[in-house]
Parts: C-alpha cells; structure tokens; sequence
C-alpha cells in the first residue's frame, strides 16, 4: 500500500515537472514573438506620423526603435547561442554538444569546458561546426543532447554509443573512444526508449604533438630560456595525419625530462598540461609522448640560466 | 437432419466471412537517413556498418491498403539492434558487432517475413 502511494507520488512528481518545463518553454517561445512582432512593427510601420511631429519626437521615436531592436538582437542572439555550439542530429530532432571533460582536453581553452570559437560571431555566424571534427582513440569527453520543438515528449533523453569496441560509455553522458573508425552516439527517449537522434563521431589515432605555452598560448620554440628558480607550464595539442586537431581528455600523455637536477617536473608524468621548475643553471630536453609506446613524441629544449 | 444443415451453414458462412477478411499484403520500407558509414534496408536484405545506424520506415499494408500495426525484432541482437525510432513507424538498425543474423518483419503481431541481415566491420579509411 505504501509502496502503490510512493509510485503515485512519483509518477505526479514527475508529470507535474514536465508540466513546468513545458510551461516556461511556452512562455519563452511567447515572448520571442512577442519581441520578433514587436520589432516588426517598428522597422515596417509607415514613419510619417513621425516625420510630420518636432524633431525631438523623431529623434526619441528613433531612439526607442533602436533601444527595442537592440533588446530583441541580445535577446535572439542569446536564445539561439544555446542551440548554435553544438552538432544538429542526423534526424534533425535536437542538437549534440561536445564538453571538455577535464582541463586534459587540449580541444578547449583552459578553464573552459566548449571548444575555443565556438561563441556565434560574424566568422562564424551558425556555430554549427563547434563539435570536434574527431576525437582521439583514448580520449575521454562528455556529450550532451537537447531536443527541438520537433521531438515532444521524449523526456530527458539519455546518451548511449552503438559498440563498445569503438566506444566505452561512462555514465553521465561521458564516453571513451577505444578504436580508430566512426561510432554512433545516440539519445534514448526515456519516456519509451525511442532513439530520438543520433550522430557520428570519427576516432582518429595521434599522429603528431604539439607543444605550447600555457602563459604565451603560443607554441614552443625549439630551445627556450628561464632563469634559476623560474617555473613555467607547457600543454600537449594532439593531431591526426591531416594535422587536425583531436578532441578528448587523454590520460596516456608522458613527460620527461632529459635532466631532473636542471629542470624538474612538478605534475605526475601522465598530464597533458606539465608545470616545471628551473633548478639549476644547465640545459635539459623535455619530451612529450602520445603515450607509453612512445612512437609519437615532441620535444624541446630548456636552457636554465 | 436440421441440426446438420444449420452446422454446415454455419461452418460455411464462417468460412466465407473469414475469406472476405482483409488479410496481410505488403509492408512498405523507405529508408530515412544514411551517413558516412554504409548501410541499406531492404526486403531481400539488411546491411548495417559496425557503429552505424541506419534508420528506415517500414510499414505493414492490409490487401485493403490500411495500415496494419508492425513491429521488426532482430533475432540476434549482440550482432544488430533494432529499436524503434521517432516518428509512427520509424526504426533505427544499430550495428552492434560483425556477423549475420535475420530480422523479423511483424504484422499485427504475426511474423510476415525473415529477413538476413549483415553487419560488416569498419573499412580502414
């Protein structure tokens, strides 16, 4: 009998959660016509009424129109960079968007967890490419779907690969690529397991490093100076054969270091982003390898004075 | 005498209403997307690429052009799922593992068709 109340309970709980969500999606999509409309009438109504009254009420009619369009521009612009960042499905009910799991992943900035230049800006006006072209065999990272107004009750959709032996899903969204090729990534509707939509994500093995400075974002020259005492970060970019960039926080990353006693590691060797300190005057060379086979490397030299 | 004719009456009018009942015709496939990854629905065959998904809209016809209530299952589904897709009718094929298996095509409730199905390992590109 307890148990009977508690489902009930649960199942109200949730009906009136969905009822929210709907709620507030109704009213946002309300109020943008609402300002598209609005906004409409300013720039198309007839400006006579306006051109026949002083100066001061042209240059205040003006004014106001600028104001409101402005309002509805931010307002459209901040609506619509949501859904701009991500990949659309192949079935087109929602979009798929890539997060950088850990500061691991050289594909966002540091701190961030969206790729770098995926805000909507007149170079890239759709925003639509912003997910990785490919992310690299052992990378780890997480993705999140949201539906459009064309898939209606489908819940809260969860993420599962299509095979294991390409991808290992994680839980939470957050999956691990295993195996070069194309693996399926696709949302379950979890109101009656319906697939809603699906994407593609390419896996391609490190061809090349790349290795920059985390202060100068730039990338590191072949010999670099620092005086005694001095420290500095440096984080590994990996690259397929096409030297595109390769998404996903990689875990078998391995720095060394030719001479701990002139520059030391100051970070576990498996990391993508390495701090090291100038120890002593002397010359050392630092390597970066894509992982413990060490047959993809990059390397530099620290000259400490 | 009269309870054998009444019987024999009934057995044929049965027969005959069971006769004029629309019957199972014909199921309709389209299929709805494709991507990088090959893969085709069809009657005669199945074929998805490991980690693929092919999506098709299949749907049963009665011999009186009405829609019947269909259902496809995979037989083996280590090798290909099937799961139903969004949309009345939609399904999706995903490419589990290498291997055949076949699929079953259902009209209301009834299998009306065994198809093979093939999902075949990735190229190296």
């Amino acid at each position: 009998m307890i148990s009977l109340q508690v489902v009930k309970a649960r199942s109200l709980l949730k009906s009136s959660l969905s009822k929210r969500r709907r709620v507030r999606s109704q009213r946002l999509r309300r109020l943008l016509t609402f300002l598209k409309r609005f906004s409409l009438f300013f720039f198309t109504r007839p400006r006579a009424p306006f051109l026949k009254s002083d100066g001061v009420s042209t240059m205040r009619a003006t004014g106001l129109t600028i104001a409101i369009s402005g309002i509805v521009a931010v307002t459209i612009a901040a609506c619509s960079s949501v859904g701009s960042t991500g990949r659309t499905g192949d079935l087109g009910h929602g979009v798929f968007y890539y997060q950088c799991q850990t500061d691991q992943d050289p594909i966002c900035p540091e701190g961030s967890t969206t790729m770098q230049g995926c805000a909507r800006t007149s170079a890239n006006p759709t925003g639509v490419q912003c997910f990785p072209s490919s992310v690299a065999v052992g990378g780890r990272f997480r993705i999140q779907y949201a539906p459009n107004g064309s898939a209606e009750q489908v819940g809260n959709p969860v993420l599962r690969t299509v095979s294991g032996d390409y991808m290992s899903a994680l839980g939470d969204g957050s999956f691990k690529a295993l195996k070069t090729g194309y693996v399926g990534i696709y949302s379950q509707s979890t109101v009656d397991s319906t697939l809603v939509d699906y994407t593609l994500v390419k896996i391609n093995p490190i061809s090349a490093l790349r290795i920059s400075d985390t202060t100068t974002k730039k990338a590191v020259p072949t010999n670099i100076l620092l005086t005694r005492g001095a420290s500095a970060a440096y984080k590994i970019a990996a690259f397929d054969s096409n030297s595109q960039p390769l998404a996903g926080a990689i875990e078998s990353f391995v720095w060394e270091t030719s001479d701990a006693r002139t520059v030391a590691l100051q970070d576990e060797p498996h990391t993508a982003t390495m701090h090291v300190s100038a120890v002593a005057a002397g010359s050392a060379t630092l390597t970066a390898y894509a992982d413990d086979s060490k047959t993809v490397k990059a390397t530099f030299t620290i000259t400490v004075q | 005498m009269m309870k054998r004719a009444l019987l024999l009456a009934s057995f044929l009018s049965s027969v005959a209403l069971g006769g004029c009942a629309p019957s199972y015709s014909h199921t309709d496939i389209s299929q709805v997307s494709t991507n990088e990854l090959p893969g085709t629905v069809t009657v005669p065959r199945i074929q998805v690429t490991q980690g693929g998904i092919v999506t098709a809209h299949i749907a049963p016809f009665n011999s009186d052009e009405k829609p019947m209530v269909g259902d496809v299952v995979s037989q083996d589904r280590s090798i290909l799922e099937v799961q139903r897709a969004y949309g009345d009718k939609n399904y999706a094929f995903l490419g589990i593992k290498p291997g055949t298996t076949h699929v079953e095509f259902r009209a209301d409730g009834v299998t009306v068709a065994i198809i093979q199905a093939e999902v075949t390992a990735q190229t190296t590109r």
